[in-house]
């Protein structure tokens, strides 16, 4: 995918200019952020004109946001120029994404394990008010080792609210190292089903398997996508290394980012 | 108190878009969802997922009303009041249960004696201790009229409602509900009206302040009593540590204030003890002839 790739060369440029970003984290989650924003499965002009019956992403995995915003880029959401003040003093666009600062982002995150509740407030709203809006909350892996977000996912599943979806970036890595080594979430599938879910589990890279995953059918089971991703995917030297979390490129690095984007297929 | 606050959030649910989410408090649930099924959800004894569900229906255009223990949703759920009501700004109000030691007979982990220290730290929430029924159902009015979130916390009825003497509730303005001349008493919640009955024991000389709003606080009336009486006590059933009392040293110093202020509260301690509502106050130093005695050293040192 062409807008694949020019979302990782926002990412890498933004990882580079402003010596941050979250770059692995965002790079994981790009077929995803496409899928949902690039195919037609999000209404975008709703989102642009911050309707009250738009499709709403939570990020609650907030430190993807760099990958957002990019995608928000590509899709017409943003202006270039917005993203150009990523991570500046004098910008809009920061670290984390803040409620309020652009259409497209609906949370302000950081604190990991609140998006799933706050989608799941956003579902509840959609269903008393009769609207048939999406709902989609990004979560990280290491960040399901919060259990605030065990405790909304039993309200949800109770409440049968099958208007709201999960995806899981399952880039299997975290600060300190494998998520499955560190605290182990597995069995993942297993858990989501016992907590009374729809569980797909999709090449997180593949746009084509992801979008199927999210128009999969309503059977009033909410739904939990779990993406197999790569941290850092995209960029040779990134990719699955830990280390690289918060870490923005050096000239020499992003250079080299920007030959590997080029030549990738 | 409950019943208050019961009735007066069924008067605010005429607003089709308020919601209720209560955290498995049963008098509460059974009141509201007999008039509002549909808009009343039990979210069981999940407080940080009641902050964030109601932060997100206030995304999807609703107001929700968060309703569970005063310790459970204070503490446990501070950091999704801090981040998804106080950074988002979001109008959604928490009202707590059992505010002060009012859950005298569970023990000191159901008693709310530091929630003043820890919710009046974060910008923009707005912290209401409503001392009888009658202003309960005014901060219930109070934060539904004022859009931004809120925190309510109700405690126990202390029997003697002093607004059927003529007081009148403004949002944000602390009132006063007996003149003194000597000393001015500040005190919020329910044991204000045992600082009213002892103040009355002194005839003239001991004036009453209800604090009942402490965030944001009203600077410009004590701008103004600092002008009339310059001898003050606060008198709170929390923890001194950052509660009334340290509000109200704060807004002295701030602002030049030439008071001497008297701290009366819990001495960083929990409040230790079997007993019913009015042995625990006095097992711990917080019984009306404490605040007797207290009251006679604050003006001894006047005199």
């Amino acid at each position: 995918m062409d807008k694949c790739k020019r979302i990782r060369r926002h990412i890498v440029e933004q990882g580079y200019l402003s010596g941050r970003g979250h770059i692995s984290s965002a790079l994981s989650l790009v077929e995803v952020y496409y899928a949902l924003y690039g195919m037609n499965y999000f209404d975008v002009s709703k989102i642009k004109n911050m309707e009250a019956d738009r499709d709403r992403l939570v990020l609650s995995k907030g430190h993807g946001a760099l990958g957002l915003y990019a995608t928000l880029v590509e899709v017409g959401i943003i202006s270039q120029g917005e993203l150009d003040g990523f991570a500046t003093s004098e910008g809009i666009l920061s670290t984390h994404p803040v409620r309020g600062s652009i259409p497209g982002v609906e949370m302000s995150a950081g604190s990991l394990g609140q998006g799933i509740g706050y989608a799941g407030g956003i579902a509840l709203s959609a269903k008393l008010s009769g609207e048939d809006y999406k709902t989609v909350v990004i979560v990280g892996d290491g960040e399901l080792q919060e259990g605030s977000n065990w405790e909304s996912l039993l309200f949800i599943a109770h409440n049968k609210l099958d208007n709201l979806t999960v995806i899981v970036d399952r880039n299997r890595l975290q600060i300190t190292g494998d998520v499955d080594n560190i605290v182990s979430i597995e069995p993942l599938q297993s858990k989501f089903k016992a907590f009374g879910f729809d569980v797909i589990e999709v090449d997180g890279h593949n746009v084509q398997d992801v979008l199927s995953a999210l128009n999969e059918g309503e059977n009033g089971c909410p739904k939990i996508i779990i993406a197999n991703t790569i941290k850092g995917k995209g960029v040779s030297f990134i990719e699955n290394k830990g280390g690289w979390h918060g870490k923005g490129l050096s000239k020499e690095q992003y250079e080299l980012a920007l030959k590997e984007l080029e030549e990738m297929i | 108190m409950i019943k208050a606050l019961i009735e007066s959030l069924i008067e605010v649910g005429n607003d089709e878009k308020v919601v209720y989410l209560v955290a498995d408090d049963k008098e509460v649930y059974d009141g509201l969802v007999a008039v509002f099924p549909t808009r009343t959800f039990n979210i069981g004894i999940a407080e940080c997922n009641g902050i964030s569900l109601a932060a997100g229906l206030e995304n999807g255009g609703y107001k929700p009303y968060v309703i569970g223990g005063c310790t459970f949703m204070a503490f446990r759920a501070y950091d999704f009041i801090r981040v998804q009501m106080c950074m988002q700004r979001s109008n959604v109000k928490v009202i707590g249960i059992g505010a002060g030691l009012a859950i005298s007979i569970l023990g000191n982990t159901q008693h709310a004696t530091e929630d003043l220290s820890s919710l009046r730290a974060l910008p923009y929430l707005k912290v209401i201790t409503p001392s009888t029924p009658t202003e309960v159902r005014h901060a219930v009015n109070d934060v539904y009229e004022n859009s931004g979130p809120a925190y309510v916390r109700v405690g126990r009825s202390c029997g003697v409602d002093f607004y059927d003497e003529g007081v009148c509730y403004v949002s944000n303005k602390m009132q006063k509900i007996l003149d003194g001349e000597k000393l001015l008493i500040f005190s919020t919640g329910s044991i204000l009206c045992k600082v009213l009955e002892v103040a009355k024991r002194f005839t003239g000389e001991v004036g009453v302040i209800d604090v009942h709003t402490i965030s944001p606080l009203d600077v410009e009336s004590l701008k103004a009593y600092a002008k009339e009486n310059s001898n003050w006590m606060s008198v709170e059933e929390h923890n001194l540590n950052g509660g009334l009392g340290s509000a109200l040293a704060e807004a002295v110093v701030d602002n030049r204030l030439e008071v001497s202020l008297h701290r009366f509260g819990l001495k960083n301690q929990f409040a230790d003890g079997y007993g019913n509502y009015e042995q625990i106050k006095e097992k711990n130093g917080l019984g009306i002839e404490d605040i007797y005695r207290e009251c006679l050293v604050a003006l001894e040192g006047i005199n």
